[in-house]
């Protein structure tokens, strides 16, 4: 059982001078157990992609540690395969779709044809081929989580995936991402600002307070799965939640739209 | 009445193909030449047949060749030394501020030392060898392919080398599938340009201490006044490096960045 324990004293980006710098985080803890869907949820400039960058490697001036900790010891994440899904697909475009998957796999893992299943999976068959640059914005992303699920992740890193996409295609996506994610069992992360999206899909919501962000709140998602997005009594909970915590809540409820 | 006339041909020119532009263009060139020939009526400027027949004299006597090989040979060597060396301090330059900020300073220096003084220092230090020469050909173009790919190497995408971050490229998977990429239209450039120079320097360092080579031999002619020998090996050299520069680089820039939209 390998968990995620992230345990953040203080994360502060400095400025030029002392006056300018910013804590963008601050005494931020949790656990994420193995094989969960933790979403985290938070109003512009909590720190979500910072908070990313962090467990992810990216960023390592922090106080504080971001590990995978199992029985017998605990690693850093970057130390082990994860995947990334950035807020832009983030492909190379002089690349193919199907070199962009490949190109993350040992050369063992590219050849066994596991990139052009998992670009099938996707419904990306077709464009293989194609530089990716070609494709359309949901098709990029449906490349990019191919990517990512290409390295058999143990942890899976999500920075709002599905921002800027029409409605329709982002649900189709949550929906491929779900299927995805049942097949493999994956930890996933998946920072969102968009509460409706993190109670469609997460076991469990962290919510973040404004900066410098620390988690104010830990809801475990009381609906079965298979979930709708329209499910009425998805719609109640998310009244209700914003009904209880007005205050906590106010940044979210004002509008999904005014995004990062 | 006239302008009309050229209006009418130009847009003639608009409808034809690229190709038969430069065609037309390059007739009307020999053109220019052949009318400024008739008028001088003198040796000291041919008329294009009459290099054409020296050009075709030299090549048969075999010197042409000959020499034009050895100087195609230096500026090979030349250009491939100071691409990969320019192309390498460009990158650590581009990507390092520090690395940047101690040697910029060496770069404007480079950039600004007459091709003339690096080609005698040379000389003078290495011998009248044909090591000097290509050194000093070379030294003469670095810093410009430095400056060039630094440029690129400035504009390096940090979303992506983030992304052979996370997914644990080794250093050669992120030299060649991430930065090398964004960095060949930069690259080409470097090299298109440094092409045209490196051969143009070649010359001047084989008049001034080689024995063989085009640089050698136009100050042979240059001796004899045989202005349509110099004219015969300048186009049969213009002419290689024009095939060099279309039927190769320019292939190879399209092929390198057939993925842009």
């Amino acid at each position: 059982m390998i968990s995620l324990v992230v345990d953040i004293r203080s994360k502060v980006f400095r400025g030029r001078t002392p006056g300018e710098s910013f804590t963008a985080l601050e005494h931020l803890r949790f656990t994420v157990p193995e094989g969960e869907f933790a979403c985290i949820v938070g109003p512009s400039g909590s720190g979500k992609t910072t908070l990313l960058n962090v467990i992810a490697g990216l960023d390592t001036d922090v106080q504080g540690t971001a590990l995978l900790k199992s029985g017998d010891g605990s690693i850093r994440p970057g130390d082990v395969p994860i995947g990334y899904m950035f807020q832009s697909p983030r492909l190379m475009p002089w690349l193919t779709v199907l070199e962009n998957v490949k190109i993350v796999m040992d050369p063992a893992g590219a050849e066994s044809g596991e990139a052009e299943h998992l670009l099938e999976e996707m419904g990306l068959a077709d464009v293989m081929q194609a530089f990716s640059n070609r494709l359309s914005g949901g098709m990029q992303r449906r490349a990019a989580l191919a990517r990512a699920f290409a390295v058999r992740p143990k942890l899976m890193l999500m920075d709002e995936p599905f921002v800027s996409l029409d409605a329709p295609t982002a649900e189709r996506l949550r929906v491929l991402l779900l299927d995805t994610w049942k097949a493999r069992r994956t930890t996933v992360v998946f920072v969102t600002h968009d509460l409706t999206e993190a109670l469609h899909l997460g076991d469990r919501i962290l919510f973040l307070s404004q900066s410098p962000g620390s988690v104010v709140f830990d809801l475990k998602v009381p609906l079965p799965r298979p979930r709708d997005p329209r499910d009425p009594k998805l719609e109640t909970l998310r009244q209700k939640l914003l009904a209880d915590y007005p205050k906590l809540l106010a940044g979210l409820a004002k509008a999904p739209a005014e995004s990062a | 009445m006239l302008a009309r006339t050229l209006r009418q041909n130009f847009a003639v020119l608009g409808n034809a193909s690229d190709a038969t532009i430069r065609l037309v263009s390059l007739a009307f060139l020999l053109l220019v030449w052949t009318v400024a020939a008739l008028l001088v009526a003198g040796p000291s400027l041919p008329a294009p047949w009459t290099v054409a027949v020296s050009l075709w004299q030299h090549i048969v006597a075999g010197d042409l060749p000959y020499h034009l090989g050895v100087t195609l040979a230096r500026v090979a060597v030349a250009f491939v030394l100071a691409m990969s060396i320019g192309t390498a301090i460009g990158i650590v330059m581009g990507r390092s501020r520090g690395t940047d900020m101690l040697f910029d300073g060496w770069i404007v220096l480079g950039l600004n030392i007459p091709a003339l003084v690096v080609i005698i220092l040379c000389y003078i230090w290495m011998g009248l060898t044909d090591v000097a020469a290509v050194i000093a050909v070379a030294i003469n173009k670095i810093p410009l392919v430095v400056v060039t790919v630094r440029e690129g190497a400035r504009a390096v995408d940090r979303d992506l080398s983030q992304v052979s971050q996370i997914y644990r490229f080794s250093w050669s998977k992120t030299l060649t599938k991430v930065t090398l990429p964004q960095l060949y239209p930069y690259i080409m450039a470097a090299a298109r340009n440094g092409l045209a120079l490196i051969w143009k320097i070649v010359l001047l360092v084989e008049l001034l201490g080689r024995s063989d080579g085009v640089g050698f031999q136009l100050s042979i002619y240059f001796q004899y006044f045989d202005i349509s020998a110099i004219l015969a090996y300048t186009l049969a050299f213009v002419g290689i490096i024009f095939f060099i520069e279309s039927a190769v680089l320019r292939p190879l820039e399209v092929h390198l960045t057939r993925w842009r939209l």
